[in-house]
């Protein structure tokens, strides 16, 4: 392991005399003489599944080294010795109600069984019936908390095929029923990872303004928790919950208020991220799903904006746990430069996904997935370049899924889910494996004898300190960890 | 703490309705039809699709529940309200407010200045399940945000806005208790205030501005802004009557999916709304301005998911005159035909009836009819020709419920069967059966012969002969609502038997019949009863059969409007008596 080159002059010397750091540095310092390491969880969504062909690397045995990684996989080659692939993960489907895209994302991050759909919502929206395994993680694992936002959702597509979905448009639940709203708009992530310091940093003037904005909000905070205790003496003993829910929320936001400031530079993030403009409906396109008009560029810097706010955040130990999704199952975004026959044509990347499969739709498809492949590559290398405030590189103890919600697009197979995992070295993931399922016992509730994804996450406790992780309604919905994925 | 001033009809004697029935003695036969009401309520099943099990159709399933046997010991009493009829089984609730319902309350507190700039959330669906939805952090979190947001020129703005010079400290405490009433919907206790003054206090640390922003911001993310109660005060038979503030909440976010506006809160203070016949009055005089019905019209088009017709994808080489402008004047003309037919003297069975539509141009070319106005994006009343009526074979309802290429048999039956009839609900399709029908349907098969297919397949029949016919009467008219009499080639036959249907008889040459018939048969107006009654209560498991909306549409026709039913909803004790809360 690592000894940590940290230096709190240093670290004082490049953020100026702030008062407010000094508790962050203590934190610190106390990693040092051995309280656990910080763990990081980042589940990265791209969504449609993808073209097996140009998915599955060629090699035989578990040893990723020996093969040779497909088109889509190639640009993870940098990370190839951090990363498993895997290889007859199921998606416990089986006994849910929804729609492919929908019900798929629901069991992807929830793994319980959802049998009920929200009214309207064009009749296939299924309600989550449990937490997602990013909180449930959360919730359990010491190494992912004591931080001053406790989790962070980023998605950089809001359209869903009707106006009120839910399903497909959240990777996060707090419990049943209750999504964890993304934010679509940088800024507004932004503000709520670095409040509302001024540019400039932390100067005292800042520092003050800040403190009293804090200040503010708190007593803000304050009078809801006053509210709540009197709310409490005349609620029905089970209407309390409701308010034990509501509670929590304005703790842990008081919580946040309460953390040392971060200089955004510091963190890596000079300036306050530009406003985008989020679509938020969709706006209906013509003839075999083609676009007037391209939006993959704006979806890319979108994804990069959070991303750099990600990265940002890792670095400065301000949230551990993040779900970042590129854009619902139903994805509504056209990619110029795809579509083989001509460039010029900006088709849509889920609507095509149910044209006849076709080589030309083929290509189009795999074209996509490298694109989303490059886009995580490249910020995964750049997490394994930067070092967070303790001296290490971020990806050393950051988990890094990488998922979808159907594995084949075309006829919404839940079967051979074409998921990834990465790793660094803290994490304890053993890289650089290709992982096959061969034996124990499948999931009842996925199909042509695959292992549950859910085994997926149970084996992903173990980074966390949390072996004994469960996810799922049941044994019919999972078999256990997955084993030899982790040292 | 009681948040509400004590409340004079909190414990009156039940309403003319109930004290009638409470008379009837309980007749044989009604303890299982409450049975299967309440098990329907337990089931909180979701419209449309909603898993049961393979063998759920018709509703058997939902028969012998023991649980719920053993939870009705009490329905033979016949000194309960209903007389053993219909007991409240909705249970006292703290709701919270949606999305929808905070930022209009919001609008209506600040001024909708304040809440531009900022995304608020649109009125094309809306929440009709509202009692699971729990606060987390995201919630609160972005209630905080919008606090920010809506406040952020209150600093500038404060004297204006509160009648303050920012010396006076009563002054300061009158506008507070001012807004604090309005925004909690309900009297503000002395300790209430004084907490807020303390926050106003901190601010006012800064500026008077400062101060009031602060102490505006606290009332926007205190849980008793974002949440209402239905609580109510006990009664001798030990149910709950929702006070006359909580009864002004219920009214006001069912009409208007915001507060109560003064007058129904100073009927609240007053204490009259525990009179029911107060509440019709109060919802008479909402229903005069534009907006209240047009906010009721919207739950209207959300309840039959015409909001989906906003992002509906079709196939140019098929539909090249379809677009977003062309959805969005479908939909107006929905709008505008339902502001015409639903709070008029032809009652509710002119929306299926009704031989005339508002069309622009292009609405009238598509229909098929010569447009008579001279302006073509007026909309100008048109009649219909003669394979049209009404509400069903308008293009907004037939675009949404098709497919990109194709109409789809499936989605208008369903339709049929849920939102508009509100028939017993279908569990949706077993994987197998889905791969196995799907091998056997041809690329090149009609719709109607792919019902049939469906239809002679076990086990899709059992649930598809539910509502695959209430689809093929539809046939004639194409995924964007054009006439046609012919499918690939094919003459279409658009007629439908329902003779060996479980829940439904009845035969048909075409919608224009079917419409004819359902307009005079009580399961349309009870079912849009069902779904005004689910969305002011929040109980979305409520069925159409359920005794709460048997009960509220009790003596409703096909002649009733609209305003009818809602004041039938507010005498309704579905709205204002509740079960004493099951701690788990």
């Amino acid at each position: 392991m690592k000894t940590y080159s940290f230096s709190r002059r240093s670290f004082i010397g490049s953020v100026g005399a702030a008062v407010g750091l000094i508790g962050l540095l203590d934190r610190l310092e106390a990693q040092e003489e051995g309280n656990p390491a910080p763990r990081r969880f980042l589940m990265i969504q791209r969504p449609v599944g993808t073209i097996f062909a140009n998915w599955w690397p060629t090699g035989t045995g578990s040893d990723l080294s020996t093969y040779e990684l497909s088109r889509i996989l190639t640009p993870f080659a940098p990370l190839r010795d951090r990363m498993v692939v895997f290889r007859g993960l199921g998606l416990p489907a089986g006994g849910s109600a929804g729609g492919g895209h929908e019900r798929g994302t629901v069991l992807m991050v929830t793994g319980r069984r959802a049998p009920q759909l929200y009214p309207g919502n064009g009749g296939d929206d299924p309600y989550a019936e449990g937490a997602s395994v990013d909180q449930l993680l959360l919730q359990s694992s010491s190494v992912l908390q004591d931080v001053p936002i406790q989790s962070l959702q980023l998605s950089c597509d809001r359209r869903a095929d009707t106006p009120g979905e839910v399903s497909p448009r959240h990777l996060s639940y707090s419990g049943p029923r209750a999504p964890m709203t993304p934010y679509y708009q940088p800024l507004e992530a932004y503000e709520r990872l670095f409040g509302t310091l001024m540019p400039g940093g932390t100067t005292s003037d800042n520092l003050e303004a800040l403190a009293r904005a804090r200040a503010g909000k708190k007593s803000v905070l304050d009078f809801a928790l006053r509210d709540l205790e009197r709310m409490r003496t005349i609620a029905p003993a089970g209407q309390r919950e409701k308010l034990d829910a509501y509670e929590d929320a304005v703790r842990e936001l008081e919580r946040e208020l309460d953390a040392d400031p971060r200089d955004p530079a510091f963190c890596g993030v000079d300036q306050p991220p530009d406003v985008i403009q989020v679509s938020q409906r969709v706006d209906p396109y013509g003839g075999a799903n083609v676009s007037p008009e391209r939006d993959d560029e704006k979806h890319r810097r979108i994804g990069e904006l959070h991303l750099a706010l990600v990265k940002a955040a890792f670095r400065c130990d301000l949230t551990r746990t993040v779900t970042f999704q590129w854009s619902p199952g139903t994805n509504h975004v056209s990619f110029g430069g795809m579509w083989p026959p001509d460039a010029a044509v900006f088709k849509v990347h889920h609507t095509t996904s149910h044209n006849p499969e076709t080589d030309d739709v083929r290509e189009f498809l795999t074209r996509i997935e490298v694109w989303y492949a490059e886009r995580a590559a490249t910020f995964l290398q750049e997490l394994a370049e930067t070092e967070d405030i303790t001296g290490r590189p971020i990806l050393d103890t950051t988990l890094v899924p990488y998922v979808t919600e159907v594995s084949h697009g075309f006829s919404h197979s839940w079967n051979d889910m074409p998921w990834l995992l990465f790793g660094g070295a803290e994490t304890g993931l053993r890289g650089g494996q290709y992982w096959a399922h061969s034996g124990g016992r499948p999931s009842s509730a996925t199909g042509n004898n695959m292992r549950s994804t859910n085994d997926y996450w149970m084996a992903c406790g173990q980074a966390f300190g949390v072996p004994d992780f469960v996810l799922g309604d049941d044994e019919t919905m999972y078999f256990g960890p997955i084993d030899g994925i982790f040292a | 703490m009681s948040p509400a001033a004590p409340s004079p009809g909190a414990t009156s004697a039940p309403p003319d309705l109930l004290r009638r029935s409470a008379r009837r003695p309980l007749r044989p036969g009604r303890r299982r039809t409450l049975l299967r009401a309440t098990t329907e309520l337990l089931g909180a099943l979701a419209w449309g699709f909603a898993l049961l099990s393979p063998l759920g159709c018709h509703g058997a399933l939902l028969e012998g529940d023991e649980a719920a046997e053993g939870s009705r010991d009490d329905d033979d009493d016949p000194n309960a309200p209903g007389g053993g009829s219909c007991l409240p089984r909705i249970e006292q609730a703290l709701i919270l407010l949606d999305e929808l319902a905070f930022v209009s309350s919001l609008r209506d507190l600040l001024g909708p200045a304040a809440i531009e700039g900022r995304l608020a959330p649109d009125v094309y669906t809306k929440t009709f399940a509202r009692k699971g939805y729990v606060a987390n952090t995201s919630v609160v979190s972005t209630r905080l945000e919008w606090a920010l947001h809506v406040t952020r020129d209150l600093p500038q703005e404060a004297a204006e806005v509160t009648g303050c010079d920012g010396t006076d400290a009563t002054c300061v405490r009158a506008y507070l208790e001012d807004f604090a009433h309005r925004a909690f919907r309900r009297p503000v206790l002395a300790e209430e205030l004084d907490d807020l003054m303390e926050v106003y206090a901190q601010g006012a640390e800064s500026s008077f501005g400062d101060g009031v922003q602060l102490a505006v911001q606290a009332v926007i993310v205190s849980p008793s802004f974002n949440h209402r109660t239905e609580y109510g005060s006990p009664r001798d038979d030990g149910f709950y009557e929702l006070t006359p503030h909580e009864l002004a909440s219920s009214l006001s976010y069912l009409l208007t999916d915001s507060l109560p506006d003064p007058e129904l809160l100073a009927a609240a203070d007053s204490g009259a709304l525990a009179d029911p016949e107060e509440r019709v009055l109060q919802v008479r005089r909402l229903l005069e301005r534009s907006e209240v019905r047009g906010s009721v019209e919207k739950t209207l088009l959300a309840a039959w998911t015409l909001g989906n017709l906003f992002g509906k994808v079709k196939d140019p080489g098929l539909y090249p005159e379809f677009s977003a402008a062309l959805a969005s004047q479908m939909y107006r003309e929905t709008e505008l035909f339902l502001e015409a037919h639903l709070w008029g003297d032809e009652g509710l069975s002119s929306l299926l009836t009704a031989r005339t539509s508002p069309m622009n141009a292009a609405l009238a070319d598509l229909v098929g009819v010569p447009f008579p106005g001279s302006d073509p994006t007026e909309f100008v009343e048109v009649p219909l020709p003669p394979e049209r009526i009404g509400l069903l074979t308008q293009p907004s309802v037939l675009a949404t419920l098709s497919r990109t290429d194709s109409t789809s048999v499936v989605a208008r039956g369903l339709f049929v069967n849920g939102p508009l009839l509100c028939l017993p609900k279908i569990p949706s399709p077993p994987e197998d059966a889905i791969a196995e029908i799907e091998a056997q349907l041809e690329h090149d098969m009609t719709e109607r012969e792919r019902a049939e297919a469906r239809a002679s397949t076990s086990p899709c029949n059992n649930c598809h002969n539910q509502f695959d016919g209430f689809g093929l009467l539809f046939e004639t008219y194409d995924a964007i609502g054009r006439y046609r009499t012919t499918e690939k080639g094919v003459p279409i036959d658009a007629s439908v038997d329902f003779s060996s249907h479980a829940t439904f008889d009845g035969q048909y040459a075409d919608v224009v019949e079917f419409a004819e018939d359902i307009a005079e048969r009580p399961e349309f107006v009870q079912c849009v009863t069902r779904h005004l009654l689910v969305y002011g209560t929040g109980e979305e498991s409520l069925g159409r059969d359920a005794c709460e909306v048997q009960q509220a549409s009790d003596g409703l026709t096909g002649q009733s409007n609209l305003a009818d039913v809602l004041e039938a909803i507010a005498r309704s004790p579905a709205l204002s008596l509740r079960k004493e809360d099951s701690a788990p």
